[in-house]
């Protein structure tokens, strides 16, 4: 269980609002008085208590628990969801919910493989006439309960959440992009459905209507990490030309017209909530870029010795956000040099600043080889272009450099 | 909606060739025998059946391959397959929740009894679980308990960064899309959330401390008729002249094939575009079997349903060198509209396929169904 699990089961304990009902038990000490079923919300459990000592002793000896299999155990109690719709179980059951059971506490327990949904119920349903030592001299063979089976529904109540959850960047970021645009990143304020997010993204052209099949038709994991950031393909068979996508439905976007990236607000969170409003991003798509990266495009702004000052690199057009996030760097005799990095000007702009004072000579801005622009071009080759007749051994080194001086 | 899976199956084909070029870079990954149980999987993806029974599991949060010894779970069944319908809901019953809340990750038939095993993931959200069930010959579905099962993980490496350590964030960027085991070597197909690229590594089993992947980008191409950094989406393994190769669905061009040696640091992946597929559509789940001694090969597809391509027109037919002009190309297939709703597929016996189906009414089932 995770910490904000237990914190949450904590603060819930402290609420007279546990969801019990129990339709053969009282609130009864007498000796004769049936069992309680009860969710444990400390432990999470359902736990059943009352039980004769003699009992509780039957239940937690090996002769019986080497004995019993997991379906004696079930039959003894069994605990299953409870069917949405429909006022008290009817049959035929959901299969039981998989679990450990245990003594623990004087009490039969049950554990669950993964913990209670809050917010869900559950059937429980305890043979009593299963009971070891049924017929034994515990003192209570006799009683009512015995020859029962006590039911009970339990649950944990539904933790109340407005939704919250918005996008927060659209990567790229300037409103202008080019035709041949290869994905795009959307970023979260928090952990969203690990899920696909192809259904919740739409791109809407100029008079409002959906450019059906702009996208990457995939559903795969696009995500980072922990699901704050998403990346959004455009179909990269209508992107390149001369393959069959591009020849028969052409690009998704046209050079000169305007568009809307729209993020639908059905898209749900980490919580199961939709997002708190939709998203919506204008931008126009410009004449498609279909060259090569070249580093000697790039200008580099260089401080002073002796300065913390940054190192400003500057691009003719954008760069890829994800990428120059890992893909740049500053080296000086072939160490990486410790510093903080950003990303600004919509892409257009990467500025270093380093953790300690620049000293006089010779640094390299070191660019890794899949570093893109918007379009998928490359460090010396653009996406365009075919790998047929050679290898990328040769042609796409690991590194790039571009050495610059740092003058007193 | 479809999810990738992967099977280990070889059968024998003449050759054919066509150029395809590739880069190949050395990387490292990690690897840890004997991962105590605690170490157990964040998520659970893609599965496949190696040796002697072991299950490959792909946890792709945490970009890490488990090898599973199976122990009593592999044998303790009733042998072979049953349909079970509902199934989806079934599972998310036992799991304790709503079948809503229940995503199947892959489906694997295990090689010598014959059960089913069904990844899952319980939950959608932070709390999102693994879990692993085998559906027995009598349809008994049991939750497979991860801890407390022996294995071993290779980890993926990390991908390569410019910055210094101290500045390094270092976000998961691939996702595992498919694996599958071919002479002695787990080959693992991997999806970046950045790069427009596929990476393809063989992993030696049992996994070795250190040096334990190669990393190649495999590129493949018609006189640039064709997308050259397309990720590998599913792939199957294939005999051809006792050589093992690879095919791969792409998702930007349809069926290619290229021999599994050329996986290699320096190496010149030669491949055979086979089959175009029809765009708007990617190959996600594919298997071989054999039928009135021909050998067929059966995909599951996103849009255009389930296609059985015989595959002696991969040995004559040469690769795809002109435009396409229509909308499939290649050797021919058969819809095989007697599948419908397939999402998940493997190969149970000489005769059957065991697939998940969704049906219109949302619920899933698992059935046995006649090779077509």
């Amino acid at each position: 269980m995770s910490a904000r699990a237990r914190r949450g089961s904590r603060f819930w304990s402290l609420l007279p609002a546990l969801l019990l009902v129990c339709s053969a038990c009282t609130t009864s000490s007498a000796p004769s008085a049936p069992p309680h079923i009860q969710l444990n919300t400390q432990t999470n459990t359902v736990d059943v208590t009352g039980l004769p000592a003699a009992t509780v002793a039957a239940l937690s000896s090996t002769a019986l628990t080497d004995r019993w299999t997991e379906a004696d155990w079930q039959a003894l109690l069994r605990v299953s969801v409870k069917p949405a719709g429909s006022g008290e179980s009817t049959p035929p059951a959901p299969p039981a919910v998989a679990g450990k059971y245990s003594v623990a506490d004087g009490a039969l327990r049950f554990t669950p493989m993964f913990p209670f949904d809050a917010g869900r119920q559950y059937d429980v349903a305890f043979d009593a006439t299963r009971l070891p030592g049924a017929q034994g001299p515990d003192g209570q063979s006799d009683a009512p309960w015995r020859k029962q089976i006590v039911t009970a529904v339990v649950g944990k109540p539904a933790i109340l959440r407005s939704p919250s959850t918005v996008v927060t960047h659209l990567y790229p970021s300037g409103d202008v992009v080019p035709a041949n645009q290869l994905r795009m990143y959307l970023h979260f304020s928090a952990p969203m459905d690990w899920r696909s997010g192809y259904d919740y993204v739409t791109l809407l052209d100029d008079r409002g209507q959906e450019v059906i099949g702009a996208f990457l038709p995939l559903d795969a994991d696009f995500w980072n990490g922990d699901r704050t950031r998403y990346t959004v393909f455009f179909d990269p068979g209508r992107v390149k030309r001369g393959i069959l996508p591009n020849k028969q439905m052409g690009r998704a976007l046209e050079a000169g017209k305007r568009y809307t990236l729209l993020v639908k607000r059905e898209w749900r969170d980490g919580h199961g909530l939709p997002l708190k409003e939709e998203f919506r991003h204008e931008f126009r798509a410009s004449p498609p870029i279909e060259r090569p990266l070249t580093m000697a495009a790039w200008k580099v702004t260089t401080p002073a010795a002796g300065t913390r000052e940054p190192v400003v690199v500057t691009f003719p057009d954008p760069l890829d956000h994800g990428l120059l996030g890992r893909a740049l760097g500053i080296a000086r005799s072939g160490a990486p040099l410790e510093g903080e990095a950003a990303i600004e000007s919509a892409e257009t702009r990467w500025r270093f600043t380093p953790r300690d004072l620049w000293a006089a000579g010779d640094y390299d801005l070191v660019a890794l080889a899949f570093l893109e622009d918007l379009a998928g071009n490359r460090i010396g080759r653009a996406f365009e272009v075919d790998n047929f007749e050679r290898t990328d051994i040769t042609t796409e080194p690991e590194r790039r450099t571009l050495t610059f001086k740092i003058r007193r | 909606m479809h999810r990738i899976s992967l099977k280990t199956w070889a059968l024998t084909l003449a050759a054919a060739t066509l150029a395809v070029a590739v880069s190949a870079t050395r990387t490292v990954a990690t690897a840890e025998p004997q991962a105590p149980a605690a170490q157990a999987l964040q998520s659970i993806g893609p599965l496949a059946f190696g040796p002697d029974g072991v299950l490959f599991a792909a946890d792709r949060q945490a970009a890490t391959i488990y090898a599973i010894d199976l122990g009593a779970k592999a044998t303790g069944g009733a042998p072979g397959a049953k349909d079970v319908t509902g199934i989806d809901t079934q599972i998310a019953s036992m799991l304790g929740t709503d079948p809503k809340e229940v995503q199947v990750t892959d489906l694997a038939v295990h090689p010598r009894t014959r059960n089913a095993f069904i990844s899952v993931m319980r939950g959608t959200g932070a709390e999102a679980k693994p879990a692993l069930l085998r559906v027995d010959g009598a349809g008994k579905i049991e939750i497979v308990a991860l801890d407390g099962l022996k294995m071993t993980k290779a980890t993926l490496p990390n991908a390569p960064n410019a910055a210094a350590a101290g500045q390094r964030q270092n976000p998961r960027m691939e996702s595992i899309t498919d694996m599958a085991f071919v002479d002695g070597k787990l080959v693992v197909a991997g999806l970046s959330n950045e790069e427009f690229s596929s990476k393809l590594r063989t992993v030696p089993y049992p996994f070795a401390a250190v040096d334990a992947g190669t990393s190649v980008e495999i590129y493949h191409g018609n006189h640039g008729q064709f997308e050259t950094r397309s990720p590998v989406i599913s792939f199957v393994p294939y005999k051809l002249d006792n050589t093992a190769h690879l095919i791969a669905g792409y998702t930007c061009t349809p069926l290619v094939k290229f021999p599994v040696s050329s996986l290699a640091p320096g190496a010149k992946v030669m491949g055979t575009t086979i089959a175009e597929l029809g765009n708007r559509n990617r190959p996600t789940d594919m298997i071989v079997y054999k039928k009135g001694g021909k050998d067929y090969l059966l995909i599951a597809n996103t849009s255009r349903g389930v296609m059985k391509v015989a595959t002696d027109g991969f040995a004559t037919a040469p690769g795809i060198t002109a435009r396409v002009a229509t909308e499939t190309g290649g050797v021919g297939f058969e819809p095989v509209a007697s599948l419908k709703g397939v999402e998940q597929l493997d190969l149970l016996d000489d005769q059957r396929a065991l697939v998940l189906t969704r049906t219109e009414g949302g619920a899933l089932s698992l059935q046995a169904v006649a090779l077509p």
